[in-house]
């Protein structure tokens, strides 16, 4: 179940007895929701622009309160603090339908995103940390080793592009099932999506139920991404595109004649 | 002016009568909205006369939890038959889209 932060239900919807014409509801179940709602979901990390650094983000419900990072050398000892900044976005920020659009399949209120830096981390260091705060509730405790220090050490780096999720991407979950296994059983640096990433394609939810596969991989190593164009093409709204692609109406190369002729 | 007096009380019991069709059936038994005979030929028998639960191993959770949802199986299923997991603001009527 996904934490959508909102109360939900589950229902039956048939065709019987003749298989034909309106589905009709048949049955449903009783009031299902999240035991707390800012619970700190979506939890992964990305690298800084200098090797000391560590950006933790993390999304609840609420604005609330300064969202923190607690850190340490070890699991019982979480001796630093840090607290953060908070964000979010709305339908109208976006380009273009159906991301633009308020609807259970099109755009939903996607929470708030917190967002720590650490920084004086020792390189090649493992360190503890959990995310939340003290009103709404803590994390559990995960762990992240950081990058060595120069440029001609080994690393251990997983590539891939176009994730998404199952069962629109068939191989999404088995995929995800061995990145976990693999970032929890090897020493794996950090991870580069290089675009891709969930195929949401307007769906907000879909957004909530790839971080929340991600999870594992992307609290353990940091998770890098590049954007694709199922990120970042549109139509119409370009003005809202903060990377200003250009073109009066918006960005779309031709993709079909790439994959044509590429 | 008593010809119209006498046809009206006709319309209103006929009306009246029409209207009490699933309390006493023609032989003073009780049906169902799906054991009548229909005058149109519309399948009344798709009016679901009743809603039935799902059952729920939980109705709290964390995120990523499991949860099974289990049923008393229907008589009749469809191919096409889905479960799907709706926020409580969404009307049932527009569920099925």
């Amino acid at each position: 179940m996904l934490n959508l932060r909102r109360p939900l239900e589950f229902r039956y919807y048939s065709r019987r007895p003749t298989c034909s014409g309106n589905y009709t509801l048949v049955a449903k179940s009783s009031v299902i929701q999240p035991m707390n709602s800012n619970e700190p979901v979506h939890i992964h990390i990305a690298y800084g622009d200098r090797i000391d650094q560590m950006f933790v983000s993390y999304l609840t419900n609420s604005s609330q309160y300064t969202p923190k990072c607690q850190y340490g050398l070890s699991a019982t000892s979480l001796n630093f603090e840090t607290n953060g900044t908070t964000t979010t976005y709305t339908a109208s920020d976006m380009c273009e339908g159906k991301a633009n659009i308020w609807g259970p399949q099109n755009f939903i209120d996607p929470g708030h995103m917190h967002t720590m830096l650490l920084e004086d981390l020792r390189p090649s260091t493992t360190y503890y940390y959990r995310v939340g705060t003290d009103e709404h509730g803590w994390s559990n405790v995960h762990s992240f080793t950081n990058r060595p220090a120069t440029k001609d050490e080994a690393i251990y780096m997983i590539a891939y592009g176009d994730l998404g999720l199952t069962p629109f991407e068939p191989g999404a979950t088995s995929t995800a099932e061995r990145l976990t296994a693999r970032v929890l059983s090897t020493n794996v640096t950090c991870l580069l999506h290089i675009g891709d990433i969930s195929y949401a394609r307007g769906t907000g939810v879909h957004w909530d139920a790839f971080m929340t596969q991600i999870q594992p991989i992307a609290a353990h190593v940091p998770y890098m991404t590049g954007i694709g164009n199922h990120e970042y093409d549109h139509e119409t709204g370009g003005d809202k595109d903060p990377s200003h692609a250009p073109g009066p109406g918006g960005f779309r190369p031709g993709w079909q004649e790439i994959i044509r002729f590429g | 002016m008593k010809w119209f007096v006498v046809f009206l009380c006709q319309l209103l019991v006929f009306i009246a009568a029409d209207q009490h069709p699933n309390v006493n059936g023609a032989f003073g038994k009780r049906h169902t909205a799906g054991e009548l005979m229909s005058p149109s030929g519309c399948d009344r028998a798709s009016i679901s006369p009743s809603v039935s639960t799902l059952d729920l191993s939980k109705t709290s959770f964390s995120n990523g939890d499991i949860v099974a949802v289990t049923w008393t199986p229907f008589s009749t299923v469809c191919k096409d038959d889905f479960i799907a997991i709706y926020s409580v603001d969404i009307p049932d009527s527009q569920g099925k889209q």
